[in-house]
């Protein structure tokens, strides 16, 4: 059940589209894209706890790494209820190597600019994730239950763009 | 009721004081959280009556009242919070997770 295309997406994750990108995305493989950005989302959260200070920061943090894994828990379980594997693909990989390049810069910062940083980032990747979930995923996505779990994790996701753009306020004025 | 709790003496908010005899007998509310919304965002009580959070969405979230804080009001998805009302007014909780998940308790 093909219905996206890679260059779509990457176009609107802001990156080069990759060679490859006549292939499509099906449901399977936008449930692994989805489960991949939370999972960088968490790393990033644990960076932010090892390196900051700053307590809305932490909290941030805390938060994407309660939210993220109940969200993929939740996936993972429709998953094996369904008797489905997410399958990894190319989209997948470029946010993970796009992600690999954001903390090793992340983890050069210290103090307020590390703060700044992080949280421009959150909310700059929350609401790039959040564009695609909304405009490209949900709209082709064929399995109805598939599709009502991205449905209440982009209402999650959005609010996390809120609250990165509430928290990055804080740390802007101290 | 997965992980139900009572927190009837958790909220300072919500002083403990003898009920009153009352002629109705006390009510059962439930405010489901779920989209990350209380619903209903706003709801009115009888003071002896009951009031319970159910938590239905994909996310942890917390009924925090604004002097009440604590981890005790912590709900996992299919957690319920309840408290009796006991003393009237309008108060305000939030979600500590979440901060544009607010919502009103008016107690009469």
């Amino acid at each position: 059940m093909p219905t996206i295309r890679i260059a779509l997406a990457a176009a609107l994750m802001g990156a080069a589209v990759p060679a490859a990108s006549q292939e499509r995305l099906d449901d399977l493989e936008m449930t692994h894209v989805a489960v991949t950005a939370s999972n960088i989302d968490v790393a990033y959260a644990h960076l932010a706890l090892a390196l900051s200070d700053n307590q809305a920061v932490r909290d941030f943090a805390e938060t994407m790494i309660r939210d993220h894994t109940a969200v993929n828990e939740q996936i993972f379980a429709l998953a094996k209820r369904l008797g489905v594997t997410a399958k990894d693909n190319e989209m997948s990989q470029k946010l993970l190597a796009d992600a690999a390049r954001t903390k090793d810069e992340l983890s050069r910062l210290r103090g307020a600019a590390f703060d700044r940083r992080y949280l421009q980032n959150e909310q700059a990747y929350h609401r790039t994730v959040n564009g695609v979930v909304e405009n490209s995923f949900i709209p082709n996505l064929q399995n109805p239950e598939v599709k009502q779990a991205f449905q209440a994790a982009l209402r999650v996701f959005r609010e996390h763009e809120r609250h990165a753009g509430l928290a990055l306020q804080s740390v802007a004025t101290r | 009721m997965k992980g139900g709790r009572r927190g009837a003496a958790a909220f300072a908010v919500l002083a403990m004081v003898a009920m009153t005899a009352c002629e109705r007998e006390p009510r059962r509310h439930v405010v489901e959280i779920g989209a990350m919304a209380y619903e209903p965002a706003a709801l009115e009580v009888a003071m002896g009556d009951t009031v319970a959070w159910s938590n239905g969405d994909v996310v942890p979230h917390t009924v925090t009242f604004a002097n009440g804080e604590s981890d005790a009001d912590h709900l996992d998805r299919g957690d319920t919070l309840e408290i009796v009302a006991r003393e009237a007014g309008t108060v305000q909780y939030r979600c500590r997770y979440h901060p544009s998940m607010v919502a009103t308790l008016i107690v009469r």
